[in-house]
């Protein structure tokens, strides 16, 4: 009788283990790859906008659906919706939308600029706390609106969400930018750190990557061209591989080249009656990959070039110190955790505020080894 | 005693391993730095010295009175009444603890895996999956502790791929958070440390007695390596401030990276720590149904099952009572705090009880 008793639980397992409440059937699903948070004031001419209060923004929640039933038109579906929260933007896409939201596919994530500029975590709260949300999505920053990125036409991917996932997925092995995935984003809000995303912008048919986001916490405060978001890579540590460009006029020759070369950084702190300093050894290993000079390179040329590049980053970084020191007053080459590291209890109240970056003295050391000449010398 | 129910050393490591790595695991790293800070992973290691206190004391407690049982040992030291109601406090314990724990595997499978399936629909899969082997007696109890066990290896390796996110600077200056800190943190780490306790009973089933002390300290050793090293991970990747807005550590870690087949690595761990999870149930589910039916003079052949169902349904209410995910933290911190009591102050009493009154199980 007790045997009997078990088989029954038994199979009352199985039957369970089914899943009955949360089953699904696929054609019942969509798989977004890629979302856009913007904000509008109320108010605007749409009639659809939901009732808001007074004084507060709107979001819109943009999102980019690959159509994978057969034979439509459409290979994508990008809409845009508009709530009082994210979730609100999100319930009212059930007024129009016939399918089910898997948020678990989705791989990039785009703020808006002017979203950017408010200060993103009671915006951004949701997808820390749905257990769905991967943190492993790329995270990045619109110059503009980022429901104008998702929605320009895409030719040589199937849609833009690819495209983009593309595009971040080995920027780091192409150049100096970096890729920041939405954990690392919340990660890099803690004392002593601030995150940085890059900035995608819209130029006539095409999208590009215009830039570098710097965010104080969850607050963007300022946007880096392509050439201080190299400086900014290099001086934060961002491991990458990029082309580095050099030249040098010696007697009446201009010598021009690049060189490429993957990048790591060794940062020294110490303490003393002069403040925090800080020594930045930026290290810079790779090949030579073109040079204007026609003869065979030797040993002293290759060293000469390896003397100009560094004098030449050397000077870029420093530049690129002066101005976070004067400008953005925020530490974003992620130097302020070495201090941490030293004296945390004694510095974690004050290490956040604009004084201490800007009160720093930041040294910055440039090694370049070059290991090649490539096939030719 | 049933021949269903003798275990060999071997078997009682994994036991004891599977009595405290359950779902503790996961919120560990953010119960532990919440009052150690970066030292974290200190706390978590000196963490270990409790139940290996709890170890020693039960086994030279086990040592004076070699055959006698749980209820036996009570017998003898707090007299016949006495000693039951300490029996009783002792299930209404295991009980108790093993319904927060229930509660916590219920609400994470929710959460991540099945959010539309009611939560006693959840907790009735559990208790029955745990009812079911706990039935079939001690033995197979220490069987899919070991088949169990083996799952965990490879799962340990997989919460380490974050590493490559790591930052070193989260856990200096090593000791800065203080004495006082880690020791707070020691405490709060005692939800995830409690099981040793199930060696009152399981002392009497294991064959070779003199080899209770190793396997006791292999069990912890294993345990602990585990907890250090998602402790460590989740320090390196998530650091101490970061870790205290996220409920489960450990699993969140794992959303951070994917593989090339693997996407969702938390997911594929949730899935196969289902079965690990329950472990903690079915160990101390058997401690209290042994203990109970042994203090009734339940005939252990034939109606042994309904203590276990009798056992399961208390379990199975508890489980369900917390109105929501904090209440049930709380219930399980609370827990965690009685597990000294159970784990810590009542082998202690027993033994000093045993020294002074000189008693020991009469031979044969």
């Amino acid at each position: 009788m007790a045997k009997k008793g078990f088989l029954i639980i038994i199979i009352f397992l199985l039957l369970h283990l089914c899943g009955c409440w949360d089953s699904q059937d696929l054609e019942e699903l969509s798989f977004p790859l890629a979302a856009a948070y913007d904000v509008h004031s109320p108010g605007s001419a749409d009639p659809s906008d939901p009732p808001a209060q007074p004084g507060n923004k709107l979001v819109d929640l943009t999102t980019l659906v690959p159509n994978l039933a057969p034979k439509t038109k459409l290979p994508v579906n990008v809409e845009t919706h508009s709530g009082v929260t994210i979730a609100d933007a999100r319930q009212r896409r059930g007024l129009t939308d016939a399918d089910t939201y898997v948020t678990g596919m989705n791989q990039i994530i785009i703020i808006g600029e002017e979203l950017a500029r408010c200060g993103l975590n009671p915006y951004m709260d949701s997808l820390l706390r749905d257990p769905t949300i991967p943190d492993s999505m790329y995270f990045s920053v619109a110059a503009g609106r980022g429901e104008d990125i998702l929605k320009t036409p895409i030719k040589n991917y199937s849609n833009m969400g690819n495209f983009l996932v593309a595009l971040f997925k080995g920027i780091q092995q192409r150049t100096f930018i970096p890729a920041t995935q939405l954990g690392e984003f919340y990660r890099y809000q803690s004392t002593g750190k601030n995150p940085v995303a890059p900035i995608l912008e819209r130029k006539g048919e095409r999208v590009i990557i215009s830039g570098v986001a710097v965010f104080k916490k969850d607050r963007m405060v300022k946007k880096l061209t392509v050439e201080e978001g190299h400086d900014l890579v290099l001086l934060r540590g961002l491991k990458g591989r990029s082309y580095l460009p050099f030249s040098k006029k010696a007697s009446e020759t201009y010598h021009r080249g690049a060189v490429l070369v993957r990048n790591s950084r060794k940062v020294q702190y110490n303490q003393n009656q002069q403040g925090h300093n800080f020594i930045i050894t930026v290290k810079l290993e790779g090949s030579l990959e073109e040079h204007s000079h026609q003869a065979p390179i030797t040993e002293e040329h290759l060293q000469e070039i390896e003397k100009t590049i560094e004098q030449q980053v050397k000077t870029q970084c420093e530049t690129f110190i002066n101005m976070m020191q004067e400008e953005i007053k925020v530490d974003c080459i992620d130097i302020s955790k070495y201090a941490l590291a030293k004296t945390r209890r004694a510095l974690e109240k004050e290490i956040d505020n604009p004084e201490f970056i800007q009160n720093a003295n930041i040294q910055v050391k440039v090694k370049v080894h070059l290991e090649n000449t490539g096939e030719s010398r | 005693m049933n021949n269903t129910d003798t275990i060999t050393s071997k078997q009682l490591i994994f036991i004891i391993i599977g009595a405290q790595i359950g779902i503790g695991i996961f919120s560990l790293p953010r119960l532990v730095s919440a009052e150690a800070h970066q030292d974290a992973w200190l706390a978590v290691l000196l963490g270990a010295l409790v139940p290996l206190l709890i170890l020693i004391i039960i086994e030279r407690l086990g040592r004076r009175m070699p055959e006698s049982s749980f209820v036996g040992m009570n017998h003898l030291l707090f007299g016949r009444w006495l000693g039951s109601a300490m029996v009783f406090l002792f299930v209404v314990y295991a009980v108790f603890f093993q319904s927060t724990v229930v509660r916590l595997f219920t609400e994470i499978t929710i959460a991540f895996l099945l959010p539309r399936t009611p939560a006693p629909v959840v907790t009735l899969m559990v208790v029955l999956g745990a009812v079911y082997i706990i039935n079939k007696g001690a033995r197979v109890v220490a069987r899919v502790n070991e088949v169990l066990f083996w799952i965990i290896l490879p799962l340990l390796f997989i919460v380490m791929a974050p590493l490559v996110n790591a930052d070193y600077t989260e856990i200096l200056p090593v000791g800065e958070a203080g004495v006082k800190a880690v020791a707070q943190g020691v405490l709060s780490s005692t939800n995830a440390y409690a099981g040793m306790e199930v060696l009152l009973v399981f002392y009497f089933l294991v064959k070779s007695k003199g080899e209770i002390i190793k396997a006791g300290i292999l069990g912890l050793g294993w345990t602990t390596l585990a907890y250090l090293i998602v402790t460590l991970v989740c320090l390196l990747v998530w650091g101490s401030e970061t870790i205290q807005v996220i409920n489960w550590p450990m699993l969140t870690l794992l959303k951070t990276i994917k593989f090339p087949v693997l996407e969702r690595p938390e997911l594929f761990l949730l899935a196969v720590w289902m079965g690990v999870g329950i472990r903690p149930t079915m160990n101390m589910g058997f401690a209290a149904a042994y203990s109970l039916s042994e203090v009734l003079h339940v005939e252990r052949d034939k109606y042994f099952h309904r203590v276990v169902i009798f056992i399961a349904v208390l379990i199975y209410i508890l489980a369900l009572l917390p109105p929501n995910l904090i209440v049930a933290f709380k219930w399980a911190q609370y827990a965690g705090y009685t597990s000294l009591l159970a784990g810590l102050l009542y082998p202690l009493l027993m033994l000093v009880i045993a020294v002074i009154r000189g008693k020991e199980a009469p031979s044969g």
